[in-house]
């Protein structure tokens, strides 16, 4: 057991490592959000949009039931920061994936505790979310009176956990960097594209898509005082299947690695 | 009899309908330097990683008598840890109390001055003086190197040369994938890998020139 938990200091301490040694990742993360959020603020205009949040009960003057109004540039600003948290967190997790496959599939060869260098992926993953997340939702709530700060937070938090497990799925599976950059920037296009309601009216099977929970949640932080829990839970879902089909991946390929003796 | 730190009994590998290893046997016996040659595609990377318990045989089996020390052709480390924390690494995979060992052979390759360098700041030869080492550092009862010395200078050669003789002295088995003719003396034994099988050739340095071919 010490030793395990020695292997999992270890594996977390040297792949922070090499997530802090990403200068680039680190510029995005730190210019990219909020030059993104404040563009679309200054470009989208600011008319009322509609938007339907499942599991709600909408305002009762007239609009129908769960259907829900808001200020369309705030829309807006919400979408760029799942787009550019998604992508960072997507992006990262897909690089650190990529850069130790193989030598974490030596160092099980060797006897390295297979479960430590797993959990450490995820651990990984639950410390670059919530530095994004929390960064981009303290960016929002700067820009206007968000009316719930906290369930905002963990919104984009699951956002940024859903593509970062994604991430971890896509470097384990793809055997070229470029074939995941692709998916992933096509993946967050389509989802948050088909879901935006600044260009979309209500499709059946939205919320089959990844970014339905962060983004249902995301807008009634935004514009309600209500908790949609079921898109929370389907959040969940997306993130737990992505993140263990990865890790899944890693311990199929490693598992008839003999036991050191 | 001799004791055997490595048996590979009738082993079939196939990538699709490429069948590399078709009933491939080798006994490697303690305190052999060992010698494999073969056509670039004749399957000396796969038997190896068969050895060393990376790659599944289709058929056959492989019985390995105490841990053993693999070393792939091309260097497997992670360009943004230094050599330092590749040592750190290896010594929980390996769950050894001191990097002594690993210090030790660093100074035998000549590149303990390169222990805080990133593994991107590292020429190709000290990369694979690290793959080494890592391979090493726990002194396993056999070792298993795919040609371990690409990149190495010509001093370096020497001393690796050195090393493996000094790990044969002390009773390590040490199988090296080879593809220079003027290895051949320094082996004890020499496998041909042809046709998917290994035929241990008598004559060491005639064996060496054909699989050098």
């Amino acid at each position: 057991m010490r030793r395990w938990v020695r292997a999992l200091g270890t594996a977390c301490r040297l792949t922070l490592t090499g997530v802090g040694r990403d200068r680039l990742a680190l510029c995005m993360v730190v210019l990219f959000i909020p030059a993104w959020i404040w563009a679309v603020r200054w470009v989208v205009r600011e008319a009322e949009v509609r938007f339907r949040l499942y599991g709600l009960q909408g305002p009762a003057d007239g609009v129908a039931s769960g259907d829900f109004t808001a200020n369309g540039n705030h829309i807006g600003q919400i979408v760029g920061a799942l787009n550019a948290v998604t992508l960072i967190t997507g992006f990262i997790m897909l690089m650190v994936t990529f850069a130790t496959t193989e030598l974490d599939r030596r160092l099980i060869l060797c006897g390295f505790p297979r479960t430590a260098l797993m959990l450490a992926k995820t651990t990984v993953l639950l410390l670059v979310a919530a530095v994004v997340a929390g960064y981009a939702a303290w960016l929002l709530c700067g820009s206007w009176a968000v009316r719930q700060e906290g369930l905002l937070t963990v919104a984009v938090f699951m956002a940024a956990l859903v593509y970062g497990g994604a991430g971890i799925m896509l470097g384990s599976v793809l055997r070229r960097e470029l074939e995941g950059v692709l998916v992933v920037i096509m993946m967050s296009l389509v989802d948050l594209g088909l879901q935006n309601p600044i260009m979309a009216r209500e499709v059946d099977g939205i919320p089959l898509l990844p970014l339905f929970g962060p983004m249902q949640a995301a807008f009634a932080a935004a514009f309600t005082d209500e908790v949609p829990w079921r898109p929370v839970t389907h959040g969940i879902l997306w993130l737990l299947a992505t993140t263990s089909l990865g890790l899944g991946v890693v311990y199929a390929r490693t598992r008839g690695y003999p036991r050191p003796t | 009899m001799e004791r055997m730190n490595v048996r590979v009994v009738d082993v079939r590998k196939s990538y699709g309908r490429r069948e590399v290893l078709r009933g491939a046997c080798l006994d490697v016996p303690r305190g052999t330097l060992m010698g494999v040659v073969g056509e670039n595609g004749a399957g000396k990377s796969t038997l190896l990683r068969i050895i060393s318990g990376q790659l599944r045989p289709d058929a056959g089996s492989v019985h390995r008598y105490g841990r053993v020390g693999y070393c792939p052709q091309h260097p497997v480390l992670n360009d943004v840890l230094t050599v330092d924390q590749h040592l750190r690494y290896f010594q929980v995979a390996y769950d050894l109390s001191t990097l002594s060992p690993a210090e030790e052979l660093l100074e035998t390759l000549g590149f303990a001055a390169s222990r805080r360098c990133r593994v991107a700041e590292l020429s190709g030869g000290t990369r694979q003086k690290l793959n080494l080492t890592l391979a090493l550092m726990h002194d396993p009862p056999t070792v298993v190197l795919d040609e371990p010395y690409q990149g190495f200078d010509w001093d370096t050669y020497l001393r690796f040369w050195q090393l493996a003789e000094r790990l044969r002295d002390q009773g390590r088995s040490v199988v090296v994938v080879s593809h220079l003719a003027h290895d051949a003396d320094r082996f004890d034994r020499l496998g041909q890998l042809a046709g998917g099988r290994i035929d241990i050739r008598a004559d060491i340095s005639d064996g060496v020139r054909d699989g050098a071919r």
